[in-house]
């Protein structure tokens, strides 16, 4: 790194091996010292062409709405978690409030621990989306706690019978608000996912994901995201959703060490669904254990031109706590 | 790699009997361009284009990313009013526009059409072309929210929409309610652009009422 002393200010040589810009550093008055440089922020990630707006938030809300980003973390299951919501580049632009949400826990039991993860996704043209959402994901996180801890064996659970029942719960809560607000319980209309996660067979992590609507998972195996099927035509703009419809989906994922499970809204699943951006996706998230809240942040709020709705993602890769 | 487009094609009539108000509409895309283009949010997933017909039908602007457009072509008042003209042609560009956008790998949102006429119909058989253009054997059918003024019959306005139709309720110039079309449309283009439907993508947004338009129900074609 070399320097040159131009009058007060300091200027420090660009170019590094590590690939981030230095700051220049301006010293004002006498004796001039020299402040250490420290890495520039390389900018937004950028997995394809980026959007023309900033992702930056513009006004200030006001009135009681949620954070514009929500992180969190830990190690559960011997697994690390990372989960991020944050607000799209269109709702910070005409400052409207974030209608994801998210919630991730731990739930101690007799027979070991098992880890709720819950994401949602307020329907965008449904005027309280985002309180929807935000009671979906609390009252579904309630309810899985709840009733996990009546589990005696998780291996003898019926798994269909507790998601219609977390899915009731949630949609009764959302109803709930509505009728008290005076509302109809469309205008909190929301999807909702989530997951339990337990102890599987021969170290595997078993993982039940339930939902309602277009948010859902996807799984990333040996550094590559599972295949998807082609998609549609012409894409229409219809999604079931919470509390009209809360009849859910069910799968399981058996989670090998080294495997990622992502549960996301559909502002990350659309990001996805391209093969070229999926691997530049993919390549960011295989770097667990390593990877900081800070630059989880940095990769789901990527800038992608025209991809510009709340992104909502929760990580666990299996097996991967130290 | 992909991007969720919307396309928004204009569809306006040309005809001799629009000569009053030309200047006016062509003012309001003028406004439109300036609005769009400087609202990155929406010019990054709406593309625009502007089809005029009277006699025949013309792709006066194909469809585009209107940041980089530089001026929008003006419409011009002349001939006839052949609405045959015009679905067929508006079918060729859909089906041109989704084709390329979809071999470049993005990901298509079913088109808008807003139509705009003064007058009656002059050719025979425009419905054929129509149901061709709606039908749901074509995959990427449009929606279309027709606005009519003038002479034109009411319900035939209504025929042509398959979204909303708005008739000029007479209250106004034809000056002012071109103005109020054009203002509607870069509001839809707008709204729809930054209105985020459940499956994250753009969704459809008109106003239910336009200044010098009555709405008319679509539900009684």
């Amino acid at each position: 790194m070399s320097t040159a002393d131009l009058g007060h200010v300091s200027v420090v040589d660009t170019a590094t091996a590590d690939g981030f810009e230095e700051t220049p550093t301006e010293n004002v008055g006498e004796p001039q010292t020299m402040l250490p440089s420290v890495p520039a922020f390389p900018g937004p990630f950028t997995p394809g062409r980026p959007a023309r707006a900033p992702s930056m938030p513009n006004g200030l809300l006001s009135g009681e709405f949620e954070a514009d980003t929500v992180l969190d973390g830990g190690q559960v299951l011997g697994g690390v978690v990372r989960a991020a919501s944050v607000r799209g580049t269109s709702h910070r632009w005409d400052n409207e409030p974030r209608q994801d949400a998210m919630l991730v826990g731990r739930v101690e039991v007799e027979w070991g621990e098992a880890a709720v993860l819950v994401v949602a996704d307020g329907v965008g043209n449904a005027a309280h989306s985002d309180r929807g959402s935000a009671i979906g994901v609390k009252a579904a996180m309630d309810s899985a706690r709840h009733l996990i801890q009546e589990w005696a064996d998780p291996g003898t659970v019926d798994v269909d019978q507790f998601a219609r029942r977390v899915m009731d719960v949630a949609s009764e809560a959302i109803a709930s608000e509505a009728h008290e607000r005076q509302v109809s319980p469309a205008e909190f209309a929301t999807t909702l996912c989530l997951a339990v996660l337990v102890r599987g067979e021969t170290g595997t992590v078993r993982a039940w994901v339930c939902g309602v609507g277009d948010s859902g998972h996807r799984t990333l195996r040996r550094g590559a995201f599972d295949v998807l099927d082609g998609t549609e035509e012409i894409q229409d703009t219809l999604t079931a959703a919470l509390p009209s419809t809360s009849v859910p989906t069910v799968t399981s994922v058996d989670l090998l060490p080294g495997d990622c499970l992502v549960l996301a809204t559909d502002g990350v699943l659309n990001l996805l669904l391209d093969q070229e951006r999926s691997a530049r996706f993919a390549s960011q998230l295989s770097v667990s254990p390593d990877m900081g809240l800070a630059h989880y942040l940095w990769v789901i709020d990527a800038s992608v031109r025209s991809f510009d709705d709340d992104r909502t993602a929760v990580c666990f890769w299996a097996g991967s706590a130290r | 790699m992909s991007e969720q487009v919307l396309p928004f094609y204009l569809v306006c009539d040309e005809s001799g009997s629009m000569t009053a108000g030309i200047d006016d509409m062509n003012d309001g895309l003028g406004k439109l361009h300036a609005e769009i283009a400087n609202n990155p949010v929406v010019a990054d997933k709406t593309r625009f284009a502007v089809i005029g017909f009277s006699d025949d039908a013309e792709v006066l602007l194909p469809l585009s990313d209107l940041a980089d457009v530089e001026e929008i072509p003006g419409l011009t008042a002349k001939g006839g009013t052949c609405f045959g003209a015009a679905f067929k042609r508006l079918k060729q560009e859909i089906q041109k526009d989704v084709g390329q956008l979809k071999a470049d790998g993005h990901s298509v949102l079913r088109p808008v059409v807003f139509f705009l006429s003064d007058g009656q119909a002059t050719d025979r058989g425009w419905e054929s072309a129509h149901a061709d253009l709606v039908s749901p054997s074509f995959p990427a059918y449009p929606k279309i929210v027709a606005f009519g003024l003038e002479q034109v019959d009411e319900n035939t306005i209504k025929r042509v929409a398959t979204f909303k139709a708005f008739m000029a309720d007479g209250g106004v110039s034809p000056a002012v309610a071109l103005r109020e079309f054009a203002s509607s449309l870069t509001k839809s283009i707008v709204r729809s652009g930054s209105t985020l439907a459940g499956t994250g993508a753009p969704t459809l947004q008109v106003e239910d009422s336009v200044p010098g338009f009555t709405s008319l129900p679509l539900d009684q074609i």
